[in-house]
């Protein structure tokens, strides 16, 4: 019990002190700040455990440590979805907003000139290192593959055959 | 909790994800929809959770107040696993950066960036989207308007544009905010 509750504990508070943070200002690489932010957390939950949970054992410790990963794994993901536009969520909200009129294409085609997709997650896998740019274009970076194959290979499990995007 | 149960807890939320993907896989090459796979999956994972969990219970005899927090802590374990399993189907089908790098891969060679845009750009991303939301029923078309049934869709909207709100005050990464382009 006391595991579980270290573990969503730790969580929660570790994401008010990254909302506190960034009230006051966003860093430059907020991601890394923000797995920094979750790491301290783990570090103080874990040495909370070994020095004041009575029989805390490596049993609560692994289960500690699956909690609080996946729900900072959670979290780290939900924020790529606050820097980053959905395309599908930016295409509801601006549709939604016209209500029961709706828009036209041309309208879409608008709103899609003001939001450069492409240009954008390209540049941030160009900064991430998953792609590389050299004088005759684009190349993938050898660290892309085994992300590349894992969904490849569930895409073949599936018998999905689109070309995804 | 016991080390009996945490590593019980553990070794069942595994088992509910494992029902959870297998399940998934099954329903969707029999029946080829997409959404609804991904849902009866979560709720063969889910099934397998509720039983394991009852099951642990009765055999532990905890008291009440343990045996709820366990429940809700493994309810978000698997929760949480279920939705990052999501993401990771929702990334081979529908993930931007996913796409390039399969685009780059695909050309085997360096590719300028004018050739990568010329196969895939903003107006294939969204011609795919509104294609996808209208044979989900999400989006209809009504006298050259594209109308949205979704409110699910809204909702979801809202609640990322209120987190971007509060923790970067803008409201999408085309505007200029407070926030540099960065990266993980």
């Amino acid at each position: 019990m006391a595991a579980a509750v270290l573990a969503a504990g730790g969580a929660l508070a570790s994401f008010v002190a990254h909302v506190l943070i960034w009230q006051l200002f966003v860093p430059r690489h907020p991601s890394k700040v923000i797995v920094a932010i979750f790491a301290l957390g783990l570090a103080t939950i874990v040495a909370i455990g070994v020095t004041l949970v009575p029989d805390y054992g490596l049993g609560d410790a692994a289960y500690m440590l699956a909690l609080y990963g996946i729900l900072s794994l959670t979290y780290l993901l939900l924020y790529t979805g606050v820097e980053c536009d959905s395309p599908t969520l930016s295409l509801a909200h601006f549709i939604a907003q016209a209500g029961v009129t709706g828009r036209t294409a041309s309208e879409i085609d608008e709103f899609v000139r003001r939001s450069p997709f492409v240009k954008s997650r390209l540049a941030q896998l160009e900064a991430g290192g998953f792609v590389v740019r050299s004088p005759a274009g684009l190349e993938l970076a050898k660290k892309t593959a085994l992300l590349l194959d894992l969904t490849r290979h569930y895409r073949r499990l599936m018998g999905r055959t689109t070309p995804g995007g | 909790m016991s080390m009996y149960g945490a590593w019980a807890a553990l070794t069942l939320c595994a088992a509910a994800l494992a029902a959870n993907a297998v399940t998934h896989l099954l329903f969707y090459r029999s029946t080829r929809r997409y959404m609804r796979a991904i849902f009866v999956g979560f709720v063969a994972g889910l099934t397998v959770l509720l039983v394991g969990e009852a099951v642990i219970i009765i055999g532990d005899r905890r008291n009440v107040l343990e045996a709820v927090i366990r429940l809700v802590a493994d309810g978000l374990l698997y929760g949480c696993t279920s939705f990052l399993f999501f993401n990771f189907i929702n990334a081979g089908e529908s993930a931007i950066r996913i796409r390039i790098l399969r685009e780059l891969r695909a050309a085997g060679r360096s590719l300028p960036e004018a050739e990568l845009l010329e196969a895939y750009n903003d107006g294939s991303i969204v011609e795919a989207r509104l294609a996808r939301m209208l044979a989900n029923g999400q989006l209809e078309m009504v006298n050259g308007h594209y109308r949205l049934r979704s409110q699910t869709l809204v909702r979801m909207a809202y609640f990322f544009l209120t987190l971007k709100w509060v923790l970067l005050r803008r409201s999408s990464e085309f505007e200029h905010g407070r926030l540099p382009p960065s990266t993980i």
